[in-house]
């Protein structure tokens, strides 16, 4: 199994490895314009150079704080909110009304108001992510809790749990592998969310720095910005992924 | 005293095309100490019974009493074994026995030697850190029934619990059963498709009709203890479970007949 996942690497390894070296040969083959398409050995200079400025791990770091920073507000909110929401049919009918009228909203729309109210702030850049992730998360969330099986919840009745004991002891947990899997989809499009409001207005951050090479007729470092993205996204879906084994140890046991 | 009390109870669900009458007029009585099995056609409302007495449901009409007084809410006192186990997946063996232990507010240390004592019981050393999803439905079977055990109630209901075992694991979960029931001297309320299972296990067998289910006919088992298998072979064995049969036949005919009649 092991080996079987090495190899697989491998292979990947390889085919992104083909993927670069064809589009290097094809943009040094002078078959077309570096403005259009620079080669990846010339990103990669870009890279070095911003990087001894000093730059680049500012922009990065700006992008990946708003993102963790929004995001985290937004998820402390929806998790206890959805769980409530789920378990609790009165609830549910009074907050869907509120939840249906922002939910369809893309976080873009809050842009202008965003900034009408905070400035371009950092709270401003994090209000984004929060608008944008927040509605769909307690959907999630709520989903999530409402798919628990009531057989848990009578076996835990009959055991003598009280109902706010369930909640914590087989609602939370019991729904915890749909919510941090719906977490994780949210964590990708909140990284979306906070490109779009660095393309607007920021001075840092990655949506900023592709925005500024286009600009000053950069392509690549427009290449370099959306190089970075990947690469981050990739990063925290990693270590999201390493925090949800650790938080449900019983599914990792049983696909082993 | 008598333990429990099943007075007159009628339950009828609501539904689309009018409500179903589930059961109608059970009257029945369960004495401390007694292992009184249930079997009856499928959808006479078995289930429905033991859900009352649980506290899962209420009655339409009439009332079940726990030691003379009228069961209204869930209680942990009718410790329930479900069919399909119910065992909580994100917890391990042994925090599922603890759960009911810690729900009642025991300190850590009872906890634990309580969780220990019920492992060795139900032969489940070693698996204590285990995730249920790991093992077998056999050993989850197991810790189900260790788990409602060490929360001590005043009686045991079982639905169909071995239902979905293989007959190897379910024989030998009967014999366990069995032998737990003379040690712990529990009340034990059963539920079954199987007269064989029935006669293994119980001091008492009740038949039910067809729906709505009523109580139609209540047999001691005179069947000597301690049982095995090779009860099967005695006289005794054999009459009750031609009597039982009878019964079951004509309750499961009716059934029959009403799916098929296209009125
Ligand atoms: N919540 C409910 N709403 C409507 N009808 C119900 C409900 N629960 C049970 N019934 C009906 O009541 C009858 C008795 O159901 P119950 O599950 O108690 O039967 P059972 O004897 O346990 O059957 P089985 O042997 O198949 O487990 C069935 O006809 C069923 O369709
Ligand atoms: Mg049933």
């Amino acid at each position: 199994m092991r080996f079987l996942e090495r190899r697989l690497g491998f292979v990947g390894f390889c085919s992104f490895l083909a993927f670069v070296s064809v589009w290097e040969a094809v943009t040094r083959g002078g078959w077309i314009e570096p403005l259009f398409l620079p080669a990846p050995s010339r990103v990669l200079q870009r890279a070095v150079l911003m990087y001894q400025d000093q730059n680049l791990v500012v922009h990065v770091l700006a992008s990946a704080r708003r993102v963790l920073v929004g995001f985290a507000i937004a998820a402390v909110a929806a998790v206890p909110l959805g769980i409530l929401l789920g378990s609790s049919r009165l609830l549910r009918a009074a907050v869907d009304p509120l939840l249906s009228i922002i939910r369809p909203l893309p976080s873009m729309s809050w842009i202008p108001l965003s900034l009408l109210w905070l400035g371009i702030a950092e709270s401003q850049k994090y209000s984004i992510v929060f608008m944008g992730s927040f509605a769909p998360s307690v959907l999630y969330v709520m989903e999530a809790t409402r798919n628990i099986d009531p057989l848990f919840v009578r076996a835990a009745r009959n055991l003598g749990a009280s109902r706010t004991a369930v909640l914590y002891e087989v609602v939370l947990p019991g729904a915890l592998p749909s919510i941090l899997a719906g977490l994780k989809v949210m964590l990708g499009i909140a990284w979306t969310t906070v490109i779009s409001a660095e393309l607007v207005a920021a001075k840092t951050g990655l949506g900023f720095l592709i925005m500024n090479g286009k600009e000053y007729f950069l392509t690549e470092q427009v290449l370099l910005g959306m190089a970075l993205i990947s690469a981050t996204v990739v990063c925290i879906d990693r270590t999201f992924t390493w925090v949800e084994r650790r938080l449900i140890p019983w599914r990792v046991e049983a696909t082993r | 005293m008598t333990l429990i009390e099943i007075a007159n109870v009628s339950k009828s669900f609501p539904t689309g095309q009018g409500p179903v009458e589930a059961l109608r007029d059970i009257h029945m009585t369960i004495e401390p100490g007694e292992f009184v099995c249930i079997v009856g056609p499928s959808g006479c409302g078995k289930s429905t019974l033991l859900n009352m007495v649980a506290g899962f449901e209420q009655p339409t009409r009439g009332q079940i009493l726990l030691q003379g007084k009228p069961i209204t809410t869930v209680t942990s006192r009718c410790g329930m074994v479900f069919q399909q186990y119910a065992l909580f997946p994100w917890k391990t063996m042994a925090e599922n026995i603890e759960f009911g232990l810690k729900m009642q507010g025991l300190g850590r240390v009872e906890r634990r030697e309580r969780i220990r004592e019920y492992l060795r019981l139900m032969g489940l050393e070693g698996f204590e850190d285990a995730y249920p999803d790991a093992l077998s439905g056999g050993m989850k079977q197991r810790a189900a029934i260790a788990r409602v055990l060490a929360n001590d109630p005043e009686v045991l209901l079982m639905d169909e619990p071995f239902a979905s075992l293989d007959a190897m694991t379910r024989q030998l979960l009967q014999e366990e059963l069995l032998r737990i029931y003379d040690v712990s001297k529990k009340t034990i309320l059963f539920i079954t498709h199987s007269i064989d299972e029935a006669l293994l296990l119980s001091t008492r067998v009740c038949v039910m009709s067809a729906r709505p289910g009523r109580i139609m006919a209540s047999l001691p088992n005179t069947l000597p203890f301690p049982r095995d298998a090779s009860a099967q072979l005695s006289e005794t064995y054999l009459r009750l479970k031609t009597s039982i049969w009878d019964s079951v036949q004509a309750e499961v005919q009716k059934t029959l007949r009403l799916k098929v009649s296209p009125s």
